[in-house]
């Protein structure tokens, strides 16, 4: 017997209140450039929030090392502050943090278990994100932002 | 027909997501865009003893959260028995790019998905999408949310239907729902 069929409902949006009239909607420019001056203003308290991070990033690293116990929270810790790092930093303007998360959680997620030689290449990456949080490395970072993503990618090969 | 503006003075929203950096920013870039009403929370569960009382014409949450995550919020959302909360639309963010989670936001129900880091012009393009190409609801056994299909093909004639259009869906998926080229248009 064939699946009853589906039902389509048409609600009324909430959002088209926001419009003020009735053609396609048009853009001010003002509109989005205050709201990247907004973010843009944030960048400097992001600094000292990501140091935060990074710090908790550190603490959880030496928990899992020292405290067999400890393990599997503290791994999970890692790849949670990963993840929250890569997904904060370029919307603040640092997508270099953003690159070394994406390379350090697809590094843990292609991990069943983690060894010794796992936790140095975590340090790694953990330590080039201080050093472009400590020069305020923003954007990309240029060259030295191009040899921190190589130099860490190719931990990670070698590894693999 | 002229063009229409916005004003987003009218909208409230409602920013889940653990992490307060990240509410910080939501906060920011929907300040700047002129919202005033905004709540902000930082799991699901509170969300969904905020809800009511806040009536946020749409909610914008993270996928990670505890000890209730995202999906498992925007789940309990479209099984709501009041409209305003069931039909709510949903921008769910996430830290993963993955196709297998794109298609897991999709499939619970939420209206258009981003990938951490978060813009202001990504986001602004989110909330163009949802005003100016409203989906409808579709409801079968399995499913009750936003169409998941883009593209006006008519009505789908059954769960059976459904399924086979979801498996067809490719790549293209991804670039569906990324409409980065809406504020370029």
């Amino acid at each position: 017997m064939s699946a009853p069929p589906a039902e389509t409902i048409t609600p009324p949006n909430p959002l088209e209140k926001a419009k003020t009239g009735d053609g396609p909607v048009k853009i001010d420019p003002n509109i989005l450039r205050q709201a990247e001056q907004a973010v843009e203003e944030l960048q400097d308290d992001y600094a000292g929030w990501a140091q935060k991070d990074i710090d908790e990033l550190r603490e959880a690293l030496l928990s899992a090392q020292n405290d067999p116990e400890a393990l599997d929270q503290a791994i999970s810790e890692i790849y949670k502050r990963a993840l929250d790092l890569k997904g904060q930093g370029g919307g603040f303007g640092y997508n270099l943090i953003t690159s070394i998360g994406d390379l350090l959680t697809k590094f843990m997620e292609a991990r069943d278990a983690v060894s010794n030689r796992d936790f140095a290449i975590i340090c790694a990456h953990i330590d080039a994100m201080q050093a472009v949080v400590r020069e305020e490395i923003k954007g990309e970072g240029g060259k030295i932002g191009m040899q921190i993503v190589d130099g860490l990618s190719e931990l990670v090969h070698n590894r693999s | 027909m002229t063009a229409s503006g916005l004003d987003f003075s009218q909208l409230g929203v409602m920013i889940v997501d653990d992490n307060r950096h990240m509410r910080a920013l939501l906060c920011s870039i929907m300040h700047a865009l002129g919202i005033k009403r905004m709540k902000e929370v930082g799991d699901g569960e509170t969300a969904l003893a905020e809800i009511g009382p806040f009536e946020p014409d749409i909610l914008i949450t993270d996928w990670h959260m505890e000890p209730m995550d995202g999906t498992t919020l925007v789940r309990t959302i479209r099984h709501s028995s009041e409209d305003l909360i069931r039909y709510m639309p949903i921008i769910m963010l996430s830290g993963h790019s993955d196709m297998v989670r794109v298609r897991e936001a999709r499939d619970c129900g939420v209206h258009e998905f981003l990938t951490k880091p978060v813009s202001a012009k990504s986001l602004l393009a989110r909330l163009i999408t949802i005003i100016e190409q409203p989906r409808p609801f579709i409801k079968t056994e399995q499913y009750f949310g936003p169409d998941r299909r883009r593209q006006d093909i008519g009505p789908p004639h059954g769960e059976t239907d459904r399924r086979s259009d979801a498996a067809s869906e490719g790549a293209g998926d991804a670039a569906e729902m990324s409409p980065e080229d809406v504020l370029a248009s």
